[in-house]
């Protein structure tokens, strides 16, 4: 029979893929864990099943964070302290939590190569990222294909709007990716506007000037976004809108290049602008301890300045700036005791102290990060033993996803209980309310604190009259701390602390 | 408009006096030993971190420690002479690998001995008060680097062994056969080089970047300098520097575009280099 030539090169194709494929099947190494589930996982409810519960076989963390970076390191760290700590208490239903670290030198490459190994040789269940959005989103394009093989669980904290909104639009592929953080669309509206809201009626100034670090995290906060989920639409207004609504004017607004070493010129600038207060859209990514420097020695020193995030969430800042902190608003993340603040106040949650005292113990400092690192690890824990309680599977992923998307995390550092919640899917918190948070952590205000010292921090504006404060705290942890959260304190003006000091 | 006039003209002032302090060094070495120093950015930590650690951590007078950190610059400065410039002067290519590498490791053992959450200051702060409205710290550095351009134009014009380093910039194989000791003064040169960047950086830590990776930073600001002046010329150093302090003041405080100010200093030097390779001064001497 004679065969045509076109004919025989399509036998050919289908052979060698039929044997390509086969191949790959067959050489591919066994998933650990459980098996996959072809049918799409019930949704857990309270019901108990029947019967004994499966036992916890193992659980496997990997951190994958950039040790190098004496900053960077704190986050890996964090999570570490934190399963230490769990096994010291028994581990989670008695079984020990293992972790390995992989060095992803804040690479995408490396980093994707890192959670491969992570996931498919060492067999992790559970994957903290430590790194740039875009090593999370490249993460979650690897973990789409891996998941089905092998189950996951990966948690990153940082921004990056796509994180949150894959996750929403593309459930099933992306189910297993968290943000244990806020989507920078939530957080970049209600730290802003709770902070405004203490500038206009605490602070008592009209006119500021807004500095924003030109990073990705901010884009939204510079130009406004809006994206389309099957939440719903979700718009972010630039910050400068979100200051007029707040009642004040923004007299000057100028972008920060990553990596800006010289800030005098754009503290020059608002001050010959007239700004009585300069707001600084921080991150890791600006040397606000330059930037404090230079504001204490130049004419803008008399305008107050409240940066965002930083090494000014230490309260080793006011050593970093040798002094030049004095009169800085900022949010500080790492109080050892209620009272190292002063005027004495209550902690956030009741494990804040204690993981700060930790991680100083161990010569570490404390950021945000490291805190929402440290509590995802709890949050895991929470999950996993929700999900034997309900008397299923606690090795099957599919469940502990669901039950991270259900529990609340009671352990969290920052986050009051209520709101410790990765499957809410909006919130309220002051005038805003907040949407797509969907496997995100919801944002809340901003605590200001002013360097007033060397180790003395005024606690400011956090009153009950905010509108933000009062609907992010539950109604008795407030009335229980009624003396913080009553306390209005109006900050110094910087000139004041430097008389107080004898600076000149 | 009076105000943005002032500011720029006292900014170029200021931006061109801090430039050339950063630049002096790598303009010397450059004029003298012509090659690329690229262990240069160690100069500015070494001092800064040499201090707070005789300082701080031995628990010596702050005085003797910057005396001592200098000490331990020259030390260092000598070593890197000794194992890598007398061996490597013929092959370029592996001395400035040599100078990198030994740069980062230096800049490696100071972030993981002092990473930034150590909190390392030094109490340099002069002047804290206003001077003519701008930070008196920084007329200080600014006045600071004139005296030492004046010191070292005092030397190389005035003093025999100035005498003899222009000469080795300008020929260095006349000098050879007059017999100069190439091997001292190459040395000599690397240390008064190693002076400015140490002083610029303990004066400025105090109203300025401070920190294990900060070297890197002002020595890319010293090249660019360097190289709009033409590499190994001082005249042409103090020509780019207050060149480039002023477009850095007239695009930041004239033109209110303060983030651009940098990057278009690099065109210019940019279109420069190509238009003029051999910078504004063209001259071949160091002096």
């Amino acid at each position: 029979m004679a065969v045509s030539r076109m004919a025989l090169v399509a036998i050919v194709v289908v052979v060698v893929v039929v044997a390509g494929l086969a191949t790959y099947f067959l050489t591919l190494p066994k998933a650990p864990g459980p098996a996959v589930t072809p049918t799409p996982t019930p949704v857990v409810t309270p019901t108990p099943a029947p019967g004994p519960a499966p036992q916890l076989r193992s659980v496997k963390v990997a951190i994958l964070y950039d040790p190098s970076n004496p900053v960077l390191k704190l986050e890996g760290e964090a999570a570490k302290l934190a399963i230490d700590e769990i096994n010291a208490g028994g581990g989670i239903l008695g079984v020990k939590v293992d972790y390995k670290t992989w060095n992803t030198m804040r690479r995408v490459d490396v980093a994707v190569s890192a959670y491969r190994e992570a996931v498919v040789d060492w067999g992790a269940q559970y994957v903290l990222l430590e790194g740039v959005t875009e090593e999370m989103i490249a993460l979650m394009e690897e973990g789409a294909k891996l998941y089905p093989q092998y189950p996951h669980i990966l948690m990153y904290c940082g921004m990056g709007a796509d994180v949150t909104i894959k996750v929403i639009n593309e459930y099933d592929k992306y189910k297993f990716a968290f943000r244990i953080y806020t989507p920078d669309y939530a957080g970049n509206v209600i730290g802003p506007s709770s902070i405004f809201w203490n500038v206009k009626n605490v602070i008592k100034v009209n006119k500021i000037a807004l500095l924003i670090e030109a990073a990705a995290w901010t884009e939204g906060a510079r130009k406004g976004a809006r994206y389309e989920t099957k939440h719903g639409v979700i718009e972010q207004k630039p910050v400068r809108d979100i200051a007029r609504e707040a009642g004040l004017e923004v007299v000057y607004e100028a972008e920060i290049p990553v990596g800006e070493k010289d800030f005098l010129k754009y503290l020059e600038i608002a001050y010959a602008k007239g700004a009585e207060l300069i707001f600084v859209m921080s991150s890791w990514y600006t040397d606000t301890t330059t930037l404090a420097k230079q504001w204490a020695t130049s004419k803008a020193r008399d305008i107050y300045l409240v940066l965002y995030g930083g090494t000014n969430a230490w309260t080793i800042f006011w050593d970093l700036t040798g002094g030049a902190a004095l009169g800085v608003l900022s949010p500080i993340t790492e109080f050892e005791s209620p009272e190292d603040a002063y005027p004495p106040v209550a902690p956030p949650t009741p494990y804040y102290f204690s993981v700060v005292k930790k991680m100083h113990e161990k010569g570490l400092r404390v950021d945000g990060s490291a805190h929402y690192y440290y509590s995802a690890v709890y949050h895991v824990k929470e999950a996993i033993e929700y999900v034997a309680r309900q008397g299923r599977d606690p090795n099957n992923i599919d469940e502990v996803i669901k039950a991270l998307e259900t529990v609340p995390c009671s352990a969290h550092t920052l986050l009051p209980k209520d709101k410790a919640r990765l499957g809410l899917t909006e919130l309220k918190v002051g005038d805003f309310v907040q949407k797509g948070l969907f496997h995100s952590y919801p944002a809340g205000p901003v605590a200001l604190y002013q360097f007033q010292g060397r180790d003395k921090f005024a606690y400011i504006g956090y009153g009950i009259q905010n509108p933000y404060v009062v609907t992010w705290y539950p109604e008795d942890f407030i009335r229980e701390h009624y003396v913080t959260f009553g306390t209005f304190s109006p900050p110094k003006p910087p000139s004041e602390l430097r008389k107080a000091l004898g600076i000149s | 408009m009076y105000s943005e006039l002032m500011l720029t003209l006292i900014y170029t002032f200021i931006f061109g006096s801090q430039y050339l302090g950063i630049a002096l060094g790598i303009s010397i070495i450059a004029g003298i030993l012509r090659i690329f120093y690229v262990a240069y950015p160690a100069l500015f930590l070494i001092p800064a971190y040499g201090t707070w650690m005789f300082w701080h951590d031995v628990g010596l007078p702050f005085e003797l420690s910057i005396f001592l950190s200098f000490a331990l610059t020259f030390a260092i400065v000598a070593l890197m002479h000794k194992f890598v410039t007398n061996k490597f002067l013929e092959t370029e290519d592996t001395m400035l690998m040599a100078f990198f590498l030994a740069y980062l490791i230096i800049e490696q053992i100071i972030s993981l001995v002092y990473p930034e959450a150590a909190g390392v200051n030094l109490p340099t702060l002069i002047i804290p008060w206003m001077v003519l409205g701008i930070p008196g710290q920084l007329m200080l550095i600014a006045i600071v680097s004139l005296a030492m351009i004046a010191l070292y134009i005092f030397f190389f014009v005035k003093t025999k062994t100035g005498l003899i380093m222009r000469a080795i910039s300008q020929s260095y194989l006349y000098s050879k056969i007059m017999g100069i000791n190439f091997g001292l003064m190459f040395s000599m040169a690397m240390i008064i080089a190693a002076i400015p960047p140490g002083v610029i950086m303990l004066l400025t830590s105090s109203v300025g970047p401070f920190n294990p990776y900060v070297g890197w930073t002002f020595f890319s600001y010293g090249i660019m300098v360097a190289v709009l002046g033409g590499l190994g010329n001082l005249k042409g150093t103090i020509i780019a520097a207050y060149v480039l302090g002023l477009v850095e003041s007239v695009v930041a405080f004239l033109f209110s575009q303060p983030r651009l100010s940098i990057l278009i200093c690099l065109i210019i030097v940019e279109i420069m280099l190509i238009l003029r390779p051999r910078g504004l001064a063209r001259a071949e001497s160091v002096w």
